[in-house]
């Protein structure tokens, strides 16, 4: 065997729907690639939960970390095999029941995308290895050293740095940069790239969404939200829509923490940790589950501007309309290089594989509702939306205002005596 | 430490030509103060998300990078102590030749097969 590719992980993807017809859509996904390429995502699924969860995993952003396509395509296999004979599946020491496998494909929509940066992979797999970007010339003015997008700085997660993180925060050197020369550049516009508005376009197409694993190399860490700040649990107002603190952000120790819910906070790491159990299952690789501003080994900080799993976290705190996302970034290879031999590749994917499985398990919702249910649910919200056209009244109709207005008295009368409240204890 | 090196992109030069130097994993070991105050004056290369950086038992640290020959050059000009490892270019030429060539699932006539294991799983791991 070898490391896949581009063209045969679009005939893998494009095989495993042949093969698999009933449990599985392969997406097209619309917008090609600077050199012309059109990439596919994989759905597994047989659309029979109510409700029905939604997972989507992505690979292949930076285009020397060879491995993560790869991955994708043997857990996509592995996945339809098992279900399809009714068995189980095991990677080493860690193993999943035929009816842990069901209960993935009936109750989630698995989509996997495992090569969102084609053209980079290409040149990497044939030119240059150690290229990161895409291969977008868009801002390069016909010099070779300016070609390119980091395309995990790209997406709409606090992109514009220069105003929205403090100037002390660019010292580590993994924000982003404005530089198209640059490893990090961050493009022209937030989404100005196929690659990222790809990934949007699966979350709007697919608004069940509500975990999201972006899946790079190397180190053996498992990364969660937030990657712009400390986190913190007690002040809803300091958020990355907040532009009071613009220009504050990035820098531990200081007033500024990005918010996250008490519950999502113990939830990222949750899951995080499930992972990490299972892949240390196989074989006894440890993966370190920490926050994405902190550096896993040396505890220092190094923030990120226009990742994607920030993004994905971030949708449903911009509108809590969406569907909450818990966005993860996996670093995989506990063994420090980008090309590991493929019959290390072998190992890290038994490895990683296994912990996707967790991770799809992590999403299966915990009660089941006759599918009737759903069915019914979905008939009253088309009646409720014709009464009350989202588009006048937003997507909860007049109940939306309501809360807001008794929130916006009740909240402010309320937050001191909270406030003396948590003082005093 | 001075303060020579220049502080853009440190892999820029190299990509100027169609065949750019070869990079090389470098191992940078002193005071967390020294490294920290080097990655704020210099963009380096150093890996996917996180720098890499190890503590050493005299409780100094090293920190991984990428760089050319030149840049190496640069940084032990300025005093930083800087040990050179396996030069990744060419380990990525070696690699390019464990890439597929061609297509191997016929344009999707042929299904891949994942590599876990299929059968009776109990939980907790034995095959029945």
């Amino acid at each position: 065997m070898t490391f896949l590719n581009v063209v045969e992980i679009e005939s893998a993807l494009s095989g495993l729907a042949k093969t698999y017809p009933s449990v599985t859509q392969l997406i097209t996904l619309p917008n090609t690639t600077a050199e012309g390429r059109t990439s596919h995502a994989l759905l597994i699924g047989t659309g029979q939960g109510c409700p029905q969860a939604g997972v989507l995993i992505i690979s292949g952003t930076h285009a020397r970390e060879w491995g993560g396509p790869d991955i994708c395509i043997n857990f996509a296999a592995d996945l339809l095999e098992a279900y399809t004979g009714n068995t189980g599946l095991a990677y080493g020491g860690t193993s999943y029941t035929a009816a842990q496998i069901k209960s993935i494909v009936e109750r989630v929509d698995v989509i996997v995308f495992p090569d969102i940066n084609p053209d980079g992979r290409h040149y990497s797999q044939n030119t240059y290895a150690m290229w990161r970007k895409n291969r977008n010339p868009a801002s390069s003015g016909s010099q070779a050293s300016k070609i390119g997008v980091d395309v995990n700085r790209n997406y709409d997660f606090l992109w514009d740095f220069n105003t929205t993180f403090d100037p002390g925060a660019q010292a580590g050197g993994t924000l982003a940069s404005t530089n198209p020369a640059d490893d990090l550049f961050h493009g022209i516009a937030p989404f100005s790239e196929a690659e990222t508005k790809n990934v949007r376009w699966l979350f709007e197409q697919y608004p069940h969404i509500g975990w999201f694993m972006d899946i790079h190399s190397y180190g053996g860490d498992i990364l969660h939200a937030w990657g712009d700040d400390t986190n913190q649990t007690n002040d809803p107002d300091k958020n990355f829509t907040n532009a009071a603190w613009n220009g504050k952000r990035g820098l531990p120790n200081d007033a500024y923490g990005e918010y996250i819910g008490t519950c999502d906070l113990a939830a990222a790491a949750s899951a995080g940790n499930a992972v990490s159990a299972a892949i240390a299952g196989v074989r006894g690789e440890n993966y370190a589950v920490a926050q994405a501003f902190f550096l896993p080994s040396w505890g220092s900080t190094y923030p990120t501007s226009g990742a994607s799993d920030d993004w994905a976290n971030s949708r449903y705190y911009a509108d809590p309309s969406l569907t909450k996302v818990r966005g993860y970034c996996m670093e995989f290879n506990r063994v420090k290089t980008f090309f590991p031999s493929w019959a290390d590749m072998e190992l890290i994917i038994l490895d990683v594989d296994a912990g996707l499985v967790r991770f799809c398990l992590r999403a299966v919702p915990v009660l089941s509702m006759p599918s009737w249910w759903c069915r019914v649910r979905d008939w009253y919200e088309a009646i409720w939306h014709r009464v009350f056209p989202p588009e006048l009244w937003g997507p909860y109709g007049p109940w939306e205002r309501v809360r807001r207005a008794v929130e916006s008295i009740v909240i402010p009368i309320v937050r001191p005596f909270i406030r003396s409240f948590r003082e005093r204890r | 430490m001075d303060d020579k090196i220049q502080p853009a992109d440190s892999n820029q030069s190299q990509r100027k030509e169609e065949n750019p130097p070869d990079l090389y994993a470098a191992r940078i070991t002193g005071s967390r103060e020294t490294l920290a105050r080097l990655m704020q004056t210099v963009q380096l290369d150093v890996g996917c998300r996180h720098p890499e950086v190890e503590a050493n038992p005299d409780r100094t640290a090293s920190l991984l990078v990428y760089a050319t020959k030149e840049r190496i050059r640069e940084l032990e000009a300025a005093n930083y102590k800087v040990e050179t490892l396996e030069n990744v270019s060419e380990l990525g030429r070696q690699r390019q030749k464990e890439v597929g060539q061609g297509d191997r699932f016929e344009g999707g006539s042929v299904a891949p097969r994942g590599l876990g294991q299929k059968g009776n799983y109990r939980k907790g791991g034995s095959a029945s």
